[in-house]
Order: C-alpha cells, then sequence, then structure tokens
C-alpha cells in the first residue's frame, strides 16, 4: 500500500518539476549554447514563430490502352506513394523568415537495390531564407525554387488540378527545379496594376563530362541536368529572371528567362526563354506557359540545339452553390473540370514530340484537400518511338 | 484516476505554454476603427460607437434572410455623422479566413449600399490580396438584394479562395444586418 501510494507521489512529484521546469524554459529562453536545454540540442531554445505543414498524395494509375513501335510495356495498375512532404519555417523576425521543403518520394525508400536504382528519393526542394528590405526588395538565399513559369513554384499537389503535371514540366521547365544561390525579388503595386520580379543568380544546370547521369539529351529534355547542391561544375554562374504583371484581377501575365553555361569547360550556354498566361473570369480559368531553349552544342553533338514545350489548360469551377447547400458542414466545396493539350519537342530538328491530352474533374471538400480523376493520353511522334498510351489516373493530396 | 487527471492538467497547461506566443508576426494591422471610419467616409466629423447583442429572435431572423449562420452575436457598430446629418454606417466583422479570423469594417450609406469595405486586421501568411482596392472595389454599391456569390458577382482571387469568400459572405452579412437594425 505504501510503496503505491510512495509511487502515486513520486509520480505527482515528477509532473510538478516538469511543469516548473517547462515554465522556466518558456519565461527565460535560453540564449546561451551553453544554457539549460543542452550543448547540441539548440532548436527549443530558438526565438521566432514556427510552423510545420507540407502536402501529401497517394496515387493510382491503370493504363488502359498503349501501343508502341519498340518492346516497350506497361504495369497495367499500381498504387504510388508519390509525395510526402515536410515543410518548416520560423519567422525569427518580423522581416525576416526560413522556409523549408523535403521530400519523401515513394516512401522515400533510398536503399539501393542491386543494379544501383533508387526506388525513392528524400530531398531538399526548398531551404531559404528571406530578408524583407521592403515590399520592393526581399533579398533570398539558399536552395530556391528556379522561377520560371507557374507550375516550378506553384507544384504542390493540393494546388494543382489535376494529378500530372505538364508535360512540358518534365522536359523543358524540369520541375521541381531548385538550385542553390541568392537573389532578389519583389513586387510594386500602382493602382489596380501589379508589377513583379524575381532575379537569382545560380549555380546552373550541369552536364559532366563521362557521366551520362546529367545528359543533356532528345530522350531526357533538359530534365537530368537539374545540378546538385554541393558544386558548381563550371564555375559559371546562371541567371534566372522572372517579371509578372497583372494588370487587372484575375489577368497575370509572365515572362521568364534562365541563362547559365551547362558544361564543365563553362563555354556552351542553354537559354531557356518563356511565357506565362493566366485569366479567370468568373468561374472559368485559362492557363498557358510556353518554353523554348536554345542550346549551344560545340562538341556535344548528341544535344540537341533546341527545344520547346508548352500547354493549354481550361478550368470551370461548377455546382459551388448545390454543394454550399448539400454539405453545409463542409467549407466551400467545390467541383471542378479541367482539360489540357501539351506538348513537348526536344528536338525541333528532327521533331522528336510527344503530345498529351488530358480530361478530368476533381471535388474539394475544402481548398486544401481534393480528389482527382483524369484521363490522359500521350501520342509518341518520336524518332525512336510511334504509338500512345492511354491512362486512367486518380489521386488525393492533401495540403496540411 | 488522480494521477491520470494530473497528467492531463500537465499536459494542459504544457501545450499552453508551448505555443502562447502564436501569431504574433502574422498579424498585420492595418486600421484602427478609427482610421478605417475616416477612409471610408472622409468628411465625417462624429461617429457614434454602439455595441450590441443580438437576441435569439433576432439572430435567427437575421439568419433567415441571410441564408447562412451569424457565428457572433456580439457587433460593434458607428453611425456616422456629418454636421448632425446621418451619412452611413460602419461595422466591423471578424470572419473566419483559411485559419485565423480577418478583421474588416464595411461602410454603408444612409440608403443603404456599399460605400467601402477596409480589411483593419489580416493574420494569415497567405491571400492578403483580399485587402487590395482592386479586389474591394468590387463591393461598392452592392445592397442587400445583391448576391455576393463568388465566382459570380464577385472575382475571386486564385489562391485566396477561402478569404475570398469569408469578405463576400461577410459583407452580405453586413448588409443584412444593418438592414435589419435600422
Amino acid at each position: 500500500m505504501c510503496n503505491v501510494v510512495f509511487k502515486k507521489l513520486l509520480l505527482v512529484g515528477i509532473i510538478l518539476m516538469l511543469t516548473t521546469v517547462n515554465s522556466y524554459i518558456f519565461s527565460n529562453p535560453i540564449l546561451d549554447r551553453n544554457g539549460p536545454g543542452g550543448r547540441s540540442i539548440t532548436a527549443f531554445d530558438r526565438i521566432g514563430q514556427r510552423s510545420i505543414g507540407g502536402y501529401f498524395d497517394t496515387e493510382y494509375v491503370n493504363v488502359l490502352d498503349s501501343d508502341y513501335t519498340s518492346s516497350k510495356s506497361d504495369s497495367s495498375s499500381t498504387f504510388k506513394a508519390h509525395r510526402f512532404i515536410l515543410e518548416v519555417s520560423s519567422q525569427v523576425h518580423e522581416d525576416i523568415l526560413i522556409n523549408s521543403e523535403i521530400e519523401f518520394e515513394y516512401g522515400g525508400y533510398v536503399t539501393n537495390s542491386a543494379s544501383g536504382v533508387q526506388k525513392g528519393e528524400i530531398k531538399i526542394e526548398q531551404a531559404w531564407l528571406d530578408y524583407r528590405v521592403s515590399e520592393l526588395f526581399v533579398n533570398r538565399v539558399g536552395i530556391i525554387l528556379v522561377p520560371f513559369g507557374r507550375v516550378n513554384v506553384l507544384h504542390d499537389s493540393d494546388v494543382r488540378e489535376a494529378t500530372q503535371r505538364p508535360i512540358y514540366s518534365s522536359y523543358i521547365v524540369p520541375s521541381t527545379w531548385m538550385d542553390t544561390g541568392v537573389g532578389f525579388y519583389g513586387q510594386k503595386d500602382i493602382q489596380d496594376l501589379e508589377l513583379g520580379y524575381e532575379l537569382y543568380v545560380f549555380n546552373g544546370l550541369a552536364d559532366t563530362s563521362g557521366s551520362t547521369a546529367d545528359d543533356i539529351s532528345l530522350s531526357e529534355g533538359i530534365r537530368k541536368s537539374r545540378p546538385n547542391y554541393k558544386q558548381d561544375n563550371n564555375g559559371s554562374k546562371a541567371i534566372a529572371a522572372r517579371v509578372e504583371v497583372s494588370p487587372s484581377l484575375g489577368l497575370n501575365l509572365g515572362m521568364s528567362l534562365y541563362s547559365g553555361n551547362y558544361d564543365d569547360a563553362g563555354k556552351n550556354n542553354l537559354l531557356l526563354t518563356g511565357i506565362d498566361l493566366f485569366y479567370k473570369n468568373g468561374r472559368y480559368e485559362t492557363l498557358l506557359e510556353f518554353a523554348k531553349a536554345f542550346i549551344d552544342n560545340d562538341g556535344y553533338s548528341s544535344i540537341p540545339a533546341q527545344m520547346e514545350g508548352g500547354y493549354l489548360e481550361f478550368r470551370s469551377h461548377v455546382l459551388q452553390g448545390y454543394l454550399r447547400k448539400k454539405l453545409p458542414s463542409l467549407s466551400k466545396p467545390v467541383i471542378t473540370l479541367f482539360s489540357r493539350l501539351g506538348y513537348v519537342n526536344t528536338d525541333t530538328v528532327l521533331n522528336n514530340t510527344t503530345v498529351r491530352y488530358t480530361l478530368g474533374f476533381n471535388f474539394r471538400p475544402t481548398e486544401s484537400v481534393v480528389y482527382k480523376f483524369e484521363i490522359s493520353q500521350d501520342d509518341y511522334r518520336q524518332v525512336s518511338e510511334t504509338g500512345y498510351k492511354t491512362q486512367f489516373i486518380s489521386s488525393v493530396a492533401v495540403g496540411f | 484516476m488522480r494521477i491520470r487527471f494530473l497528467v492531463i492538467i500537465f499536459l494542459f497547461l504544457l501545450s499552453q505554454q508551448s505555443y502562447s506566443d502564436e501569431g504574433i508576426y502574422y498579424s498585420k494591422v492595418y486600421y484602427s476603427a478609427n482610421e478605417a471610419i475616416h477612409k471610408i467616409f472622409p468628411n465625417t466629423d462624429s461617429f457614434l460607437k454602439k455595441e450590441i447583442t443580438l437576441d435569439a429572435k433576432t439572430k435567427q431572423e437575421i439568419e433567415k434572410k441571410l441564408g447562412f449562420f451569424i457565428t457572433n452575436s456580439k457587433l460593434v457598430f458607428y453611425k456616422v455623422s456629418t454636421k448632425d446629418n446621418l451619412i452611413g454606417y460602419c461595422l466591423v466583422l471578424d470572419e473566419k479566413g483559411k485559419y485565423k479570423p480577418i478583421t474588416f469594417m464595411t461602410g454603408i450609406t444612409s440608403d443603404l449600399k456599399v460605400k467601402q469595405v477596409v480589411v483593419m486586421v489580416y493574420r494569415e501568411k497567405i491571400g492578403s490580396e483580399i485587402r487590395k482596392k482592386r479586389f474591394l472595389k468590387q463591393f461598392i454599391n452592392k445592397t442587400k438584394s445583391d448576391g455576393l456569390v463568388v465566382d459570380k458577382d464577385i472575382m475571386g482571387i486564385s489562391g485566396a479562395t477561402i478569404s475570398t469568400w469569408s469578405i463576400a459572405s461577410g459583407v452580405k452579412r453586413a448588409l443584412v444586418i444593418i438592414g435589419y437594425l435600422i
């Protein structure tokens, strides 16, 4: 009996002690790394408002029909644990923010198989520090999304209407495309006109001699040449810039530019130019993006001299009034219908083209949760492949 | 049993202290009530503040006219005058945005049309475009008979969907409440 009472008293004592320590910690922020809290565990004594969020998606893909001239075949039906993203940010001062985005792709399963093929991926997609001098000048440094077009920056699964990103985001503007660097962005309003810009210096795309892992090619576009975070392969810096103009509510026009030398010698340049448009009229939205790459290929005959790609997407938000009445417990439920026509040509001389048609809809019980359903067909008009693939794709995406 | 109770109390205390500093940076105060009234009615020389609590019956009747619920029965509104002539009303509302409330003032003329809408406090990291003039000017001259439905008679902002709905339904609420109270 005494033993039981003692244990209870001991537990109460520990609880009271922990409560006291907790009060002490929060009333006395630890600013000295040698102070209470530990020499190595410094996160607890940081000042600032922290947020943890992210997004998550799970996909189902079913190849309904396909036909190839090559011997390629598809697995007919599969679930994909595509992304689990953690975003951690902290406002360390009114004008200073640090933000990060850590991606676990396909379960983050990175144990190399015998063939050396990674089944999953863990990577940092963003890790930057913002220092706001004014609305017009915000300094950003770190791992930054390359500000090219709309999809690369607004790439979160719960923000996009369709499961598949536009095909040009795979080959021409290789989303998610990030790089290490420094620059500025800002915004200025003149009456109803909104102007915005982003300008960064990066290490730049890399096609390393002797390695095929990062080649710019007919089959992969410029996707594989996305840089690592450790070292610039040629010491020559790339510039990425974007200007966005919004003359009125619902209309945004953007122009993007990237220029950088990609080879080890730093002699061959890749210039990527792009335009984009977003137009919203009531419940109807139109989205257009187009990009063209001009690539110096002196000494690299396998690298195409020009590539291009783009897409046009229409959306309509329907049944908002009906859903609000029928599902009053939900916050602004909406169904969105969408269709998209996209293409890439990874060598405009040889005409290596793939066209993708997408038709689908999604249901959002609330803004950051979306159930997506779509049919897409890839039409291959390539140098080494002709044929098509028709897929049913469904997914759930949640921003949290 | 008591220990479990204490553990619960402890966890509660812990959580209270851990999150006591929430919201200090993201809240941005753009206008005080006084500043907002003078922005909406620049020629005003006096205003009378009134705090009212809607009784259950009144609340129910207003909700019936609105078609949706009123979350807060306590309201603050101002009767605005120039040289003893009533020129309008200003109602302050807190409408829930994506996560946190948006505090804004709806200025309504004496003939019950929206004069101007002013966002006073915005507390979220994204979506603050709703405080801009080019969005808010859509509400000018709207009356309680207007639907104020986003993407129908009010253009929504992509990326700030919930905030646009919050302002639209809040202005509608203000028009119906003022129309009922005067």
